[in-house]
């Protein structure tokens, strides 16, 4: 394995920077460099997204799947007194804990409904002037049956009459069929940037070998086989993707980063945790990597194609 | 060695430009190639290189039949072809050892090996100074020589050159002829394509002579054709 890492490497270097054809005096050299760039760092951004998007409905999986809130609307709560309110959730919580699937119900108290609402309506007091539900935060030990739904439903209306179960079931549907749309959108983007960067290096590669045909002719009349010639084209689109996929791929990490500096300042309060784990930011390394070797096959392929056409 | 029987080529759905060639090349032969221009010296070199296959006829390249072979054998029997051009065609972005070298490196010679031969024939032909310079920098004569070098470096069986002294003086003309004698001696078989007929008469090789597409024999004066 290691010796075909460093054939590979070889291959890739080169004994030295010499090419039988004058492929690094080419024009157009800067103009494949720059797209392929480009191309490294969308992918890199897109794949970031892909992680990011990943990590997200991971979270909401994790954190909602096992989690339900009771509501009770302001209008059962409106003709109570605070003793009798205070009583009702009581008997109420008692009874819940007394759930097998429930491990644990705990009514929201004002300062936990304050800081749920502060990021729309600020900090001012706001829940006290406007009617809002009381909330019990309900942590289960298993997924609800309907049974169970029934169960703790028919408990809650005993005190508060118009008290009904929210599991988060239908809202996290929601958004993971919303955040799996956007990762076909995302996976189509990616495939749209690989297209593009074969057909990019494809042409480059098209090209330079019309450039290069008196050269590729004298490699032919010496007795080089078009597998040599490829090879030539071959490497120096490594090198070239090399040179582009480096600094698409820095371009990338500091957008990202900053994108991951903005974020951590408002993400607390709107924006579900995105931040990327340390084995998807090394993930990310693969990228440039595999641009890389996209561009080689995709320019040995084009050139081989090319040269059977030959008489 | 080398065999025509019956050769024409056209190309396209022009007319033929060579018609009926036949003749044999022996192992250790040397031809001169006459003809005027657009006689079909050079359509008779590019069969001879194998850059085209005949339009007609049977042509035997070192005992292979050419329209049996695959483009990848045909490819593989041009190793044993060495083509020095009129125009040298040197490649201008490499090193006169690396112009050298480039028919051994084709063939996956090792490095070291490369490096031993290639020395020792630029030092023979007299360019052993001019390792690193590129063919821009140096004269028509020490062009031509890198171009004979680059010929005869992987020791090939046939030596096509197409007019090789149309660009030098008659002196230098004439010691390449001697360089292109000493190599047949050592048992290359030799065609060299020329207008220069007071050198075709000095050496007095045979001729194979051209005229309107069509092969005459013309014997040699020296003896050894």
């Amino acid at each position: 394995m290691l010796a075909k890492l460093q054939k590979f490497w070889i291959k890739l270097r080169g004994k030295d920077k010499r090419y039988d054809l004058p492929l690094n005096r080419s024009s157009g050299t800067g103009f494949v460099v720059w797209v392929m760039s480009m191309m490294v760092y969308l992918a890199t951004i897109i794949v970031a997204l892909f992680f990011a998007l990943s990590a997200v409905t991971a979270r909401w999986t994790d954190g909602l799947a096992l989690q339900a809130t009771l509501e009770i609307p302001s209008s059962d709560l409106s003709g109570m007194s605070k003793d009798k309110q205070k009583d009702a959730f009581d008997k109420l919580i008692a009874r819940l804990n007394g759930i097998d699937t429930i491990d644990s119900a705990q009514k929201l108290s004002q300062e936990e409904m304050d800081a749920l609402i502060a990021p729309w309506l600020g900090i001012d007091n706001v829940s006290k002037e406007i009617p809002l539900p009381a909330l019990v935060a309900i942590t289960l030990n298993a997924e609800l049956t309907d049974t169970d739904i029934k169960a703790i439903n028919n408990n809650a209306t005993e005190f508060f009459a118009n008290a009904s179960l929210d599991t988060h079931k239908k809202w996290l549907e929601d958004m993971q069929s919303l955040v799996q749309s956007i990762r076909f959108v995302v996976l189509g983007l990616g495939l749209i940037i690989i297209v593009t960067a074969i057909s990019s290096v494809s042409g480059a590669a098209r090209s330079r070998l019309a450039i290069h045909r008196d050269e590729v002719h004298l490699l032919h009349i010496m007795g080089a086989d078009d597998a040599y010639i490829a090879s030539q084209f071959e490497r120096q689109s490594g090198h070239l993707s090399m040179v582009a996929g480096g600094t698409g791929f820095l371009l990338a990490i500091i957008t990202l980063a900053c994108a991951a500096l903005i974020g951590s300042g408002v993400k607390e309060a709107l924006l579900p945790d995105y931040s990327l784990s340390a084995l998807q930011w090394f993930a990310l390394v693969f990228v440039p990597i595999i641009g890389v070797l996209v561009a080689m096959v995709s320019a040995r392929i084009t050139v081989m194609r090319a040269l059977k056409k030959l008489p | 060695m080398i065999h025509f029987e019956n050769i024409g080529l056209r190309y396209g759905t022009g007319p033929e430009v060579l018609q009926d060639i036949s003749f044999n090349l022996n192992k250790g032969s040397f031809h001169f190639l006459t003809g005027k221009s657009g006689a079909g010296k050079t359509s008779l070199m590019n069969l001879l290189y194998m850059g085209r296959r005949p339009t007609r006829g049977r042509l035997t390249m070192f005992n292979k039949l050419i329209h049996e072979q695959s483009r990848n054998d045909l490819i593989k029997l041009r190793r044993y072809v060495g083509v020095v051009f009129q125009d040298f065609r040197l490649l201008d972005h490499l090193s006169a050892f690396d112009n050298v070298a480039l028919p051994l490196r084709i063939i996956g010679r090792p490095e070291q090996e490369i490096k031993q031969q290639v020395t020792e024939l630029l030092a023979w032909v007299g360019l052993g100074d001019y390792l690193k310079s590129t063919p821009p920098t140096l004269s028509g004569g020490q062009k031509q020589r890198i171009a004979i070098a680059r010929a005869v470096i992987n020791r090939p069986r046939l030596l096509l050159a197409d007019e090789p002294t149309g660009n030098l003086d008659d002196q230098i003309g004439m010691r390449l002829m001697y360089l292109f004698d000493e190599l047949n001696r050592m048992g290359t078989t030799i065609v060299v394509a020329t207008h220069n007929l007071n050198m075709v008469h000095e050496l007095g090789h045979p001729q194979l002579h051209l005229s309107d597409g069509t092969l005459h024999y013309i014997p040699g004066t020296n003896g050894r054709g």
